[in-house]
């Protein structure tokens, strides 16, 4: 076990489990999705009174189409740096794309899935997780498709002019409805149900999962997480390429402030946004 | 005038009468509001103002009522205007006007607009509102939305959304409520009630006195499309506005995308949430943790019973199967309350 023996040692070693460029992928699409859900949902939900006062206090419909538009150039920017880097992955061959610890989703997920499902009825042993477990996947497949969706019915809807030299006017009916209803659907996602709760709120990683702003984990929590890949690799001998030494105490802080911050701003938004849809429903 | 023939026995009497109450009434209208003289020169809302004047003629639905809301006038945009400026044709006679009763008011009233607002008229001259009027004298006039005495003031390209939001409501609404109702729903008016002013409202697509129908596809449409949307083309007029909530008069294809996102919406949700209950229930045991606790008590009261029912009925008679049953229940409360 070299971790252990490593770890006794008194040397802190880390998971680096994302790259830089996958941390800011998610800095950007995180921005942007506040940017777009805090001055879209008030328009869909407008006889909401959490609606008037979010566009008040964001300066009036015109602010917040500029907000919404500019997070939307900041959301289609994290998208086809997304696309490209996974083209650039599958045309370089950077890793296995078909393999269980690829983010395709396999035969590996559905028997996790059920094998989850199994542990929460207390009828069997929790499953060993990979790299990625298949409410990640999930996560990040659904992100992507819906960004292609609303996206796209955004752009149209966008350039209205031009869109309809091409298609009939209708057209944007269609945009109008898919945008709406696919947003809503994000967010409910997003915000209140699978991924602040399934990535961030789970036990091992409550309030926060750090590892998302900062790009490591504690060994040890490595260990306990993934503990199918942790054993793949300790096999395959490829341990060394993602366990670390521990980043300096002060970039540590910095990224606790930084996990602080965005949870606290997060958490803030998602109880916003809940009220904001709950309101008319209620009153 | 016909007055002063009959008999001069009453004459001045009914002079000094009419002398005394429009002096009382003046003195009182100068004490309740002095501004009130200055607005009104030739004192007409000193009997109009009093919100129970009516008109004695007897009518099946009860008197009509003849009062002007003195602050409603002043605050409009003839405010500053004489009573005559646009009632004409009255004598001032107290007790009662003498008028021209081969005229009708509507057509009085439109005389009057037309006076000083000629272009508008022309406009409306060409309208389906106008078409009406002229067909039945049932269509509306001028007064029908800009209202009589409490017209308000108006500055084209300057009026917030909550004037356009409550021109839509209370102007066209009144006779098109159904069309405002669906066009609530729509996007321009989604913006306008959130505050958005240049968001367009009923007159900015269907004119003001024009009241254009506006079809799909045909030029004028597209013309009316432009004035926000200058490269709008056919296509662009093919947008279909006043829709349902739910789509129902909309193009099939728009209802089919809108039934299919609304059903995905509530499955995912709802699978989500129960999903992630499950999952974080597990984890955590805190969700059904006061439930499940509240369920193992309620298990080991029933089983209690059952012995004390075996017991009660003495060895012998089922006992052997009872007793084994109750025990095996209690070893699972024991071990989900010790989960709990």
């Amino acid at each position: 076990m070299t971790t252990g023996t490593v770890a006794t040692e008194g040397v802190r070693l880390v998971y680096r489990r994302f790259s830089a460029f996958h941390r800011f992928n998610h800095y950007l699409v995180m921005t942007s999705f506040f940017g777009l859900v805090l001055t879209g949902l008030p328009l869909k939900f407008k006889d909401s009174y959490f609606s008037q006062q979010l566009m008040n206090a964001i300066g009036g419909v015109e602010a917040a189409g500029f907000i919404h538009r500019t997070s939307a150039v900041l959301n289609i920017l994290y998208f086809v740096l997304e696309a490209g880097y996974m083209a650039w992955y599958v045309a370089a061959r950077k890793g296995p794309i078909f393999s269980d610890d690829s983010i395709v989703p396999g035969k590996k997920d559905w028997q996790d899935m059920k094998g989850m499902f199994r542990w929460f009825f207390g009828r069997g042993p929790k499953p060993a997780l990979n790299r990625f477990t298949y409410w990640e996947k999930f996560d990040y497949w659904a992100l992507f498709a819906g960004t292609v969706l609303i996206g796209g019915s955004g752009l149209m809807m966008w350039f209205p002019e031009a869109t309809t030299r091409i298609l009939p006017g209708v057209t944007l009916n269609v945009a109008l409805v898919i945008h709406s209803n696919e947003a809503f659907l994000a967010t409910g996602v997003i915000f209140i149900f699978v991924h602040f709760f399934s990535a961030h709120g789970r036990p091992e990683s409550f309030p926060a999962d750090q590892v998302i702003f900062s790009g490591y984990l504690p060994v040890e929590h490595y260990v306990h997480e993934r503990p199918l890949e942790y054993e793949n690799r300790l096999k395959d001998g490829t341990l060394d390429q993602v366990v670390t030494l521990a980043p300096s105490p002060q970039r540590r802080r910095m990224f606790g402030w930084i996990t602080a911050a965005v949870t606290v701003f997060a958490f803030l938004a998602a109880t916003y946004t809940f009220l904001l849809i709950i309101w008319p429903l209620v009153f | 005038m016909g007055a002063t023939r009959s008999g001069r026995s009453w004459e001045p009497a009914l002079g000094r009468r009419a002398a005394l109450v429009v002096l009382m009434a003046a003195l009182l209208t100068l004490a309740l509001g002095g501004s009130a003289w200055a607005l009104d020169p030739e004192g007409c809302l000193i009997c109009h103002g009093d919100p129970n004047f009516t008109d004695p003629t007897p009518e099946p639905n009860g008197p009509t009522s003849l009062y002007v809301d003195p602050e409603a006038f002043s605050g409009s945009v003839h405010g500053s205007n004489a009573c005559s400026s646009c009632h004409r044709g009255y004598v001032l006679t107290i007790p009662q006007h003498q008028l021209d009763a081969s005229k009708d008011f509507r057509q009085v009233a439109i005389e009057a607009c037309e006076s000083c607002h000629s272009d508008a008229f022309m406009a409306y001259q060409t309208s389906t509102h106008a078409r009406l009027y002229y067909q039945d004298e049932a269509g509306p006039i001028c007064i029908s939305c800009h209202g009589s005495h409490e017209i308000r003031q108006v500055r084209l390209g300057a009026e917030t959304a909550d004037f356009k939001m409550s021109m839509a409501q209370d102007s066209c609404g009144r006779c098109h409520q159904d069309k405002f109702e669906k066009a609530k729903h729509e996007f321009h008016f989604k913006a306008l009630s959130l505050g958005y002013e240049r968001a367009a409202t009923c007159f900015d697509c269907h004119g003001f006195h024009e009241n254009l129908a506006l079809k799909s596809g045909e030029a004028e449409t597209v013309q009316q499309c432009r004035k926000c949307h200058p490269g709008a083309t056919e296509g662009f007029t093919y947008f279909q506005m006043h829709l349902e909530e739910g789509f129902e008069n909309a193009w099939w294809g728009v209802r089919a995308v809108y039934l299919f996102f609304s059903t995905l919406l509530i499955v995912v949700l709802v699978t989500g949430i129960a999903y992630t209950t499950v999952h974080m229930q597990k984890e955590t045991r805190m969700i059904l943790g006061v439930f499940g606790r509240g369920l193992g008590r309620l298990f080991g009261f029933i089983r209690a019973l059952e012995e004390e029912s075996v017991r009660s009925r003495g060895p012998g008679n089922e006992g052997q199967s009872g007793l084994p049953d109750g025990d095996q229940t209690g070893g699972r409360d024991e071990k989900d309350g010790g989960e709990v």
